[in-house]
């Protein structure tokens, strides 16, 4: 097994006064392909926000390749975000105003780095985009859109990939193609992979799963929306 | 892509909202510029057309019209005075030089002035073509007369263009054409004093009165009392007496007003009382009558300068109220790209470029219907005709940088609080709750 490349230890998020989410620690090595899986409003989200440097937590510590994430400072957290972290929502947040080619970049722009020659126009070919480049998100298809936010999410070659609930919104073919494409991708750029979800039918691409159905709360009655 | 092709990208997916606010800033600014343009080039118009001139002596009457009529001859002179008061003011000691000026006649609305050389001197006038006037009837064309030399023309009574009293039995015939001075001379046409007179001495006879022919009329009954005082000159007393009876007119020696320069500022202070004491004429400082003037305009321009930086607040505030509706659609859009790695600070920036891309924009368009407002009403005004220059109008400022800086100011204003609104989106709650 490779080295660890993300691990987080002992955090707790209060979301306000009554209520503080407990949650498991988390450790991900360079190849991994970890699942996190939960019912809705169980907490994932807020879990991958804490791991991506969105979101501090109340207690507990994150380190990404052995520096602590939250000891730096705001502007070196984004910068670490913008170029370790590749991000696939399920709602895609392709910016209407931008055309595919230009979305994809805006990984590369908003992270202040330049992308290795070549590697927008592989994608584009790689993932059968290419003739849509200079499209925008309007005019494609869900599952091009998709891609697109696959492609945007790896243009950096991120050392991991986080999807949250890349699935959920799919029928069961698409669902399929598109985990094939997360772990391809993941593999092609060298990444490991964590996925957010309450999507069962991905339960067997992974061998690590993080169950988050039964997370400690200091109030257990309560219910989060 | 940086702020700014995100704040073009934006910009574009609401193009009609970016639009308003950028018309709203045009329009403020526009006003703003058009309103400083205007008095400013009014005022140095005033300024340059009376350089050179210290005192004008005219008959009794409004000081700002003898100003008006004789110096910027813009308006209808109250009537004549006697050329033996030129004479009497040219052996004053405090005058360093009088030029005298006959008015009355105009070809097609370019005024013939009686006058001496000296008078195109006043406004550094060079010839384009040909030479000064010097016998009777000789006469020098300004350079927007469009008159070449050798043209022969027929004036006309009055100072309109459309009169029908045309003095055609006399032709002045052009000697030289002027090269544009950027003053009132460039729309003159200039003689010798002899040539005016002589024309209206016979006027009399020949024509019906119009409105000018009863100003001077007036100056007909005053002239009695303007012979008392020019006793000691007994012969040129006779002489004047000579013409007037013979013509039946007072015009063969009269002369409307005469330009004074005075040998020192004491003499400023001091001759324009004294004249206006001790005689039956009337002396105006151009500077001070035209400062007066500019003054009672101010409170005027007060109101629209108010009534404009009023406008831009206004467009500053429906900036920010646009740039804070923008913001709230694009929340999930600023969430992606801190995600992605932006700082909170370029996420301001691109809202800020975004203010200054509209708000800059809409000031450039202001300037430069400022312009072109300031250009038609000062083109339009058929008073300052020939005293400010339209196309000066046209060129570009030192103060329309100024008027830039203004709309940017306003534009940052508008920009601050969505700015900072922006710069503190809550990424981590925005993605939880999904795109609405």
């Amino acid at each position: 097994m490779s080295s660890v490349f993300l691990d987080a230890k002992n955090i707790k998020v209060q979301l306000d006064r009554s209520k503080t989410l407990t949650f498991p620690d988390v450790t991900i090595h360079h190849d991994d392909a970890v699942l996190l899986l939960g019912r809705s409003g169980s907490g994932k989200t807020t879990l991958l926000s804490v791991l991506a440097g969105l979101l501090r937590p109340s207690v507990g510590t994150i380190t990404i390749d052995g520096q602590s994430l939250y000891a730096m400072s705001s502007v070196a957290r984004d910068h670490v975000r913008g170029q370790n972290f590749g991000f696939v929502f399920q709602t895609l947040h392709l910016l209407p105003s931008l055309t595919l080619a230009q979305n994809i970049g805006l990984a590369a722009d908003m992270a202040q780095v330049t992308p290795e020659a070549g590697r927008l126009d592989y994608l584009l070919e790689t993932l059968g985009l290419k003739d849509k480049a200079h499209r925008k998100p309007d005019a494609l298809s869900q599952g091009e859109q998709q891609r697109t936010a696959i492609a945007r999410a790896v243009l950096l070659r991120p050392k991991i990939i986080i999807a949250d609930e890349p699935t959920s919104a799919l029928d069961d073919d698409n669902a399929q193609a598109v985990m094939k494409l997360l772990k391809d991708q993941a593999k092609d750029t060298g990444a490991a992979l964590l996925i957010a979800t309450h999507d069962d039918r991905i339960r067997p691409h992974f061998k690590t799963i993080i169950n988050l159905e039964n997370l400690m709360r200091d109030k257990v009655s309560e219910e989060v929306a | 892509m940086n702020a700014l092709t995100l704040a073009i990208a934006s910009i574009r997916s609401r193009v009609m909202h970016a639009t308003l606010c950028m018309a709203a800033v045009a329009a403020g600014i526009a006003l703003l510029c058009a309103v400083f343009l205007f008095s400013e080039s009014v005022s140095s118009g005033f300024a340059r057309n009376a350089k050179g001139i210290d005192i004008i002596v005219g008959t009794k009457g409004s000081p700002l019209q003898l100003v008006l009529s004789s110096v910027y001859h813009a308006d209808v002179p109250a009537g004549n005075i006697d050329e033996h008061d030129l004479e009497h003011l040219k052996h004053m000691p405090q005058i360093r030089s009088a030029i005298p000026l006959a008015l009355g006649d105009n070809y097609k609305g370019f005024r013939m002035v009686g006058t001496t050389p000296d008078y195109l001197d006043l406004y550094k006038a060079t010839f384009a073509k040909g030479k000064v006037f010097a016998a009777p009837f000789e006469t020098v064309a300004g350079a927007d007369t469009g008159l070449s030399v050798g043209d022969k023309i027929a004036v006309t009574h009055g100072f309109s263009a459309d009169g029908d009293d045309v003095h055609d039995d006399h032709l002045y015939t052009i000697t030289g054409v002027l090269n544009p001075t950027g003053t009132v001379l460039d729309k003159l046409l200039t003689s010798r004093v002899e040539s005016v007179q002589q024309l209206h001495a016979g006027h009399e006879h020949h024509h019906d009165h119009d409105e000018e022919d009863e100003d001077y009329e007036e100056d007909e009954i005053d002239h009695d009392h303007e012979a008392d005082r020019h006793e000691e000159s007994h012969e040129h007393d006779e002489h004047h007496h000579h013409h007037y009876d013979e013509n039946g007119s007072a015009f063969a020696h009269q002369i409307t007003a005469v330009i004074l320069k005075v040998r020192s500022p004491v003499d400023l202070m001091n001759l324009p009382r004294k004249i206006n004491e001790s005689s039956e004429l009337m002396a105006a400082v151009p500077s001070y009558e035209m400062a007066r003037f500019t003054k009672s305009l101010g409170i005027g321009r007060q109101l629209i300068v108010v009534l404009a930086t009023g406008f831009v607040v206004l467009s500053a505030l429906m900036l920010w109220a646009t740039l804070s509706s923008g913001l709230a659609l694009r929340r999930y859009d600023l969430a992606v790209l801190r995600v992605l790695g932006a700082s909170p600070r370029r996420l301001a920036a691109t809202v800020i470029a975004e203010a200054l891309l509209i708000s800059g924009s809409g000031a450039l368009i202001g300037v430069v219907l400022g312009h072109g407002i300031a250009y038609m009403a000062v083109s339009s005004i058929e008073g300052l005709r020939g005293l400010v220059l339209p196309s000066v109008l046209l060129m570009p400022r030192m103060m329309d940088i100024g008027f830039i800086l203004l709309g940017l100011i306003a534009g940052l204003g508008a920009a601050m609080v969505p700015s900072f609104n922006a710069a503190r989106t809550d990424i981590a709650k925005l993605l939880a709750r999904g795109r609405t």
